[in-house]
């Protein structure tokens, strides 16, 4: 017995096998590659040969491209390296510029007006909203005229010294708090997500602020402004979706319940 | 006798304990998206869960009884003691070692993607580690196995192999195999996004990656449980088993087919074309036919039991079957669950029928209803059967095992049924709650709460399960030998095709190379398919 | 006896060989009648930029009637929304989807329907199907996407031709985002 060969055209078996397993191969190639595309008219277009290709899976292009290149929300492309922090320099140089931003945005980056706190915020997410200042995707009098003679070096030291500073907010939000249900579980079929999905408590996206302690009337303006379209500078409307299906009253709870977290002695303003 | 007695008792242990507690887990699942619960406080707790119980069930569970049942099969059917058996312990030890990293991970809430991975999606590296090390540990378990029938063939040149050993093989190899496409896309792709080396992936060619080892790996889950069809119920219910070869050539069949077929899984999916998906579908229809090659075999294996125990005619052997005891209670149980299960797959691999439930609950009821029904319910089969080898504890108690038993099934169909029919209604799966006040979700609400009363019958059977196994007590009696299962006729001679891998192993690689090496090396050029990572969790 | 048991094997291989050619009959039938295949364009796009240039601008996305008369929905997914969150087809008219995502993999399938479909960043996802009657479709993401993914709902709403044409004359890209 041991002398019948495995690898042999004359072990029967081994025969059948192979010949069963490449007319397989070949007919369900046959069909899938050449009989089947053919009928659907995004094989057809190019020929037999382009259709094959097509089957296999090299890329093509179907779409027209028709859109204008107008109405973009942000021309900022966020990359992971944004979100890095400053070296020394980046810092100090960052800190002299934001002598400039002291009367709205406080002299720690802990604002006293309806300004939002810098300090501790992102870096990313500064640089984000500067660049869009900049190219007017987000629209602001005030900021508008002070980011104007910013360079793109300015911007990242700007970032990179408010990231340094202490992060102005009480503790960041947990999920094992009291929240409000928007902020924690959201409402599905109205499309809103949880809070805490982006803005920290559970995960964090990047180029997604962190909020807490910030001056309510700030929270509550820009809800509004999202709803209103007047501001517009989230890419594929992702706040504008959010904030679109709430109402004033969850407005209302949302921004009061950040703007509680104002750390010891700096006002989240309105906060009662 | 039995060098490795002990060996397999802690693979069965930690198995058993892992899936006690992975199972209450899709019990709180399921429990906390039906009507019956407010909805859960934080829904990442509910993902984390997801990704516990998955990992569990689908990576540990599967591996440790394969791992298991493959050492006891080889002193068992081989008669000759384990070789290797340190290095056993060194690979169950990287298994548990592997498991408790990724289950800590997890635990932590540090990588909540789901035992799917999901990348861009990225978890923690602890997580990714935790579960090569599960794979790397099982590896050794496939070297083992082939050094010792090596052996034994040494000792008994041109011997048949037995067939639980066979199959045992069959199961190793596809599973060396099988992993190579996850090992591939955690180690080349995930690992170094999440050490922060890189911080793009491309997801595309993750996914069909991850295809590789998706649909091979149900075979891998179902080998013990073939086995057992073929060398334990037929002499467990009194009968013989009917035909030795066609054992063999299923599992054979098996090694060629389950692994270049896993494309059916990504039908929906934009980055792969038409034609490879065809050909991955007819080639899962192929792999239905050593399922039902087996369906056969077994069931004339069980008939020749009837017609031993005095059944005549055409049916009425039916009834002369040893329906009081366990196993025969238990294949049939299988058998009713592979029959659902196995239409239902159809659906799922054929080219267009699969646009009607992709990704929908219909998705989690067929993979429920074949894996934690028809697989679980013959490693539970397993466990009772050899029990009496590895606890010396005489005979086990057939009252609690058929109530366990009916348990299961019971509690499977409910769990599944309603799981199938909403997802002909298009509910999606893997969400941590539902707003049930929309009238449409208002209408599949039931089905949530009869799939958690489900889930309750399969939680009292699994606690019920660890119960008769604890309680078995060393006695003084000797084990009664163990057997496997006597064919009624042993052909004079086994193909040596039949008796050996190489043939099988072959076309198996080669069929992969064909049904996968394009897609792959195409996907791996396109360079728009590199993504941004999403590292997960707070900052 | 053997020779009994080798018949009976005989016959059911070629009952299997049968089921087997059935299934994949069906598969070509289907195939050959209906051209139905599922969604398999391959089609790659610049995930970074999507939002910068090409056809899932913002300004482009929603339905929209093509030169050519068809009809075609740009949609992109993002964590956790679809944009746009609510969606117009026509009834009785072959609709195109093309999506593609800005981050993970998402998926969405509409209602009862069966529009269902992957959507991979890097790639554009694309198919053709129609809605057989009017009314409102709910269209849950169906892919965990992140711990926001049970809160990702949009919405379809199938409208009588008529009235889709005349709503369409009037707007470059339709969609049916209150505003």
């Amino acid at each position: 017995m041991s002398e019948e060969r495995l690898f042999s055209w004359h072990n029967r078996v081994v025969k059948r096998s192979v010949i069963a397993l490449v007319a397989l191969t070949i007919v369900s190639m046959l069909i899938g590659f050449i009989w089947l595309p053919p009928v659907h008219e995004d094989f057809t277009l190019e020929g037999l040969w382009a259709g094959i290709c097509r089957a296999a899976g090299v890329p093509a292009n179907w779409g027209s491209d028709n859109a204008s290149q107008a109405g973009t929300s942000t021309s900022v492309v966020l990359e992971p390296a944004m979100a890095r922090a400053g070296t020394n320099a980046e810092i100090g140089r960052g800190a002299t510029l934001a002598l400039n931003c002291t009367m709205c945005h406080g002299a720690q980056g802990m604002s006293r007006s309806d300004a939002p706190n810098l300090a501790g915020q992102y870096p990313e997410v500064v640089i984000k909203q500067l660049e869009d200042y900049r190219s007017g995707h987000r629209s602001s009098p005030i900021m508008e005229a002070i980011v104007n003679g910013l360079s793109d070096r300015d911007v990242r030291d700007l970032a990179a010294y408010y990231a340094y500073l202490p992060k102005a907010r009480t503790a960041p939000t947990t999920y094992d708090e009291t929240l409000p249900a928007l902020i924690r579980v959201g409402d599905p079929l109205r499309n809103i997500a949880p809070c805490i999905s982006c803005h920290g408590g559970v995960d964090q996206k990047l180029g997604a602020p962190w909020l807490e302690g910030m001056p309510k009337r700030y929270l509550v303006t820009q809800l509004k402004a999202f709803i209103a379209g007047t501001r517009h500078n989230d890419p594929g409307a992702q706040m504008r979706n959010m904030a679109r299906a709430m109402t004033d009253a969850e407005i209302d709870e949302v921004a009061t319940f950040y703007a509680r977290k104002a750390s010891n002695g700096e006002p989240g303003r309105a906060a009662p | 006798m039995f060098v490795a007695r002990r060996l397999v008792l802690a693979h069965f242990w930690v198995a058993f304990v892992a899936f006690l507690g992975a199972i209450f887990l899709g019990e709180w699942q399921m429990f906390m998206r039906s009507p019956l619960s407010a909805w859960i406080n934080n829904p990442e707790h509910y993902y984390r869960s997801v990704t516990a119980h998955g990992t569990v069930m689908a990576y540990v569970l599967p591996t440790l009884v394969a791992m298991g049942f493959g050492y006891a099969i080889s002193e068992l059917a081989l008669k000759r003691p384990l070789i290797g058996l340190r290095w056993a312990w060194t690979g169950f030890w990287l298994v548990i070692v592997g498991t408790a990293m990724a289950a800590i991970t997890v635990a932590l809430g540090k990588a909540s993607v789901l035992y799917t991975f999901y990348p861009p999606m990225i978890a923690s590296p602890f997580y990714y580690l935790g579960v090569v090390l599960v794979v790397v540990g099982s590896w050794i378990w496939v070297a083992l196995m082939s050094i010792n029938l090596r052996a034994w063939r040494k000792e008994n040149p041109g011997a048949t192999v037995p067939l639980a050993m066979y199959g045992n093989l069959a199961g190793a190899y596809l599973w060396a195999w099988t992993s190579v496409g996850a090992a591939v896309e955690v180690l080349v792709l995930i690992l170094p996004a999440s050490l922060g080396l890189t911080d793009t992936i491309n997801a595309g060619l993750a996914r069909v990656f991850f295809s590789w080892t998706l649909h091979a790996i149900v075979y891998f889950w179902l080998m013990p449980a073939y086995i057992a069809f073929y060398s334990i119920v037929p002499r467990a219910i009194g009968g013989r088993l009917y035909s030795d070869t066609m054992g063999r050539v299923a599992f054979a069949l098996f090694l060629v087919f389950s692994m270049p077929i896993g494309i059916h899984h990504l039908f929906a999916d934009p980055q792969v074309g038409a034609g490879f998906k065809f050909v991955h579908a007819a080639m899962t229809a192929m792999v239905s036919v050593p399922t039902l090659l087996t369906v056969f075999t077994i069931v004339a294996s069980v008939e020749i039991a009837g017609r031993l125990r005095g059944g005549k005619g055409m049916l009425g052997w039916i009834k002369a079957l040893p329906w009081d005891n366990p196993m025969m209670l238990a294949v049939t149980f299988a058998f009713i669950m592979l029959g659902f299960g196995g239409a239902g797959g159809i659906i799922n691999m054929s080219y267009q029928l699969n646009e009607t439930v992709h990704n929908t609950q219909w998705v989690t009821g067929h993979f429920h209803l074949i894996f934690a029904g028809a697989i679980v319910i013959m490693y539970f089969m397993i466990a009772y059967d050899l029990w009496p080898q590895l606890m010396r504890c005489g005979s086990m108690p057939a009252g609690l095992m058929r109530t366990q038993l009916w348990l299961w099934f019971v509690g499977m169909m409910v769990l599944t049924m309603p799981w199938h029919w909403v997802g002909i209604l298009g509910m999606p799966r893997r969400m941590a709650y539902y707003d049930y006040s929309h009238p449409e979700l208002q209408a599949q609400a039931w089905t949530v709460t009869a799939s958690t009363l489900g889930g309750l019958l399969l939680v009292i059977s699994a606690v019920l399960f660890v119960y008769i196994l604890a309680r078995a007590r060393r006695t003084h009696e000797a084990p009664v030998p163990y057997t496997f299962s006597e064919p009624i006729h042993m052909p004079a001679r086994t193909p040596v095709a039949l008796n050996t891998f190489a043939v099988w192993v072959t076309m198996m690689i080669a069929l992969t190379l064909v049904n996968y090496g394009w897609p792959i090396v195409q996907l791996a050029s396109l360079e728009q398919a590199s993504v941004p990572v999403i590292p997960i969790g707070g900052r | 006896m053997s020779a009994v048991a080798e018949a009976a094997e005989q016959r059911w291989a070629i009952i299997v060989a049968a089921i087997i050619a059935v299934l994949i009959a069906m598969m070509v039938v289907t195939g050959l009648h209906w051209a139905a295949m599922p969604p398999s364009r391959v089609e790659t796009v610049d995930v970074k930029t999507l939002h910068l240039k090409g056809e899932f601008v913002e300004s482009n996305l929603g339905t929209a009637l093509e030169s050519d008369g068809k009809v075609v929905v740009r949609v992109l997914a993002q964590q956790y929304s679809f944009q746009p969150q609510c969606l117009v087809v026509p009834e009785g008219m072959p609709v195109t989807f093309r999506g593609t995502s800005s981050d993970a993999i998402h998926g969405f399938s509409i209602g009862k329907s069966n529009a269902n479909t992957m959507m991979i960043p890097g790639f554009v996802a694309t198919f053709t199907t129609t809605f057989r009657t009017a009314g409102e479709h709910l269209m849950p993401c169906h892919e965990y996407c992140g711990i926001g993914h049970e809160a990702m709902w949009a919405r379809v709403q199938v409208v009588p031709q008529q009235e889709f044409l005349a709503r369409i004359g009037q707007e470059k890209r339709l969609s049916c985002v209150r505003r």
